[in-house]
């Protein structure tokens, strides 16, 4: 009887614990909203902000658009049409963008552009894709189709992740990389963005062209 | 055959009759039945084609006219919906109360609370037809968790419908 009662004290203590430390790991993003006006519908409580539209996330990127609507209950940023987003040593615009405050991402969903900026602000990459997701947090960009431009060096892949923090680029599937004469074909392949060193691995095909 | 014909003509003409009457500029016109105030102890009521369209508390009437009455000292009140309730509820310091339209207008330190949202300014006005409110200046709004600063504001609480312009800016 009384392990009984030992037992269910523990567990007691031990569920409102989880609970509680569940509760702290979900983090919202904070941030501020800046737009020429704003409308707000309390019966669908969603917020739709028109005109020079700037988001700044406490820490994260800024975002600028012409039109946004934020829900409330989801947590849901979405900015229509154009979109340019700015953080440290990137500049990226695309269209049609979503950003889920809740598990801190940024997804811009058509025509992404990537500006790799070095140290003095010029460009040192150019990256293209046809889809961009951000995680804010762990500063990480999962992109598709994708290619990068960098110094006559010109990288393509069906996918790739872009550790910003490491300004490294970690290309995936169908890598084609072309640097004058050379072609090489790999499964994978690494580009810093900063030493620009490229290094292609798994089975890799080279391709010359002799000069005559 | 022929008396069908007939009943469908006449439902046609009477269709046609029924959408002119309804889509003609007299309608429009049509008289309405007007805002009206009573004005009890240190309570004014607000009435609106026959029903409560709101309750104002005042400490006393410093002036009245014929078409204005002037409040001075605190003000707080209730606005009420078609159904009779609660839509709103306001407070302030100093004011007045227009005597034929029963809207009024909040000079300082003006606050209205409604479901899910609050708002801080300094004068408010309030347009009592069309339910709709109105302020201009330094503004603080809160809607649920958020909190919104602005310069003006427009919230029809018919449409449920909140406008805030004058670098409205969102801290979330």
């Amino acid at each position: 009887m009384r392990k009984l009662l030992i037992l269910t004290l523990c567990l007691m203590l031990f569920i409102p614990t989880v609970i509680y430390a569940q509760k702290q790991q979900t983090t919202t993003q904070s941030g501020k909203l800046y737009g020429d006006k704003f409308i707000y519908d309390m019966k669908s409580k969603l917020l739709k902000v028109e005109g020079n539209v700037r988001v700044e996330l406490k820490d994260g990127p800024k975002i600028w658009g012409n039109k946004l609507d934020f829900d409330q209950d989801k947590q849901i940023m979405i900015v229509p049409g154009v979109v340019r987003v700015e953080m440290e040593k990137l500049k990226i615009t695309g269209t049609d963008m979503e950003a889920a405050l809740n598990n801190n991402r940024i997804v811009i969903k058509k025509d992404v552009k990537i500006l790799s900026l070095d140290e003095k602000g010029n460009i040192s990459a150019t990256i293209t894709c046809s889809k961009l997701d951000y995680n804010t947090n762990t500063k990480e960009a999962k992109v598709e189709q994708v290619t990068v431009e960098q110094e006559g060096t010109k990288a393509s892949a069906n996918s790739g992740i872009f550790l910003i923090d490491k300004e490294e680029f970690r290309l995936t599937g169908n890598v084609i990389i072309s640097r004058e004469d050379i072609t090489l074909k790999s499964n994978e392949a690494v580009l810093n963005t900063k030493t620009q060193v490229l290094e292609a691995t798994g089975s890799v095909e080279a391709e010359f062209q002799v000069k005559e | 055959m022929r008396y069908l014909t007939l009943i469908a003509i006449i439902l046609c003409i009477s269709l046609i009759g029924w959408w002119l009457w309804r889509s003609s500029p007299e309608r429009e016109k049509e008289p309405v039945t007007g805002p009206k105030l009573l004005i009890e102890g240190g309570e004014i009521v607000g009435m609106y084609e026959g029903r409560k369209s709101f309750i104002l508390k005042a400490d006393r009437f410093k002036a009245e006219t014929e078409t204005n009455a002037i409040i001075d000292g605190k003000i707080e009140g209730s606005v009420f919906d078609e159904k009779g309730e609660l839509l709103v509820s306001f407070e302030g310091i100093g004011g007045e109360v227009n005597l034929v339209t029963s809207d009024f207008r909040i000079y300082s330190k003006g606050k209205i609370r409604g479901k899910d949202f609050e708002v801080f300014a300094d004068s408010l006005n309030w347009e009592n037809r069309n339910s709709i409110f109105e302020a201009n200046g330094d503004i603080e709004v809160r809607i649920a968790s958020y909190k919104v600063r602005c310069r003006n504001i427009r919230a029809d609480l018919i449409a449920q419908r909140i406008e805030l312009s004058g670098n409205p800016v969102l801290e979330f």
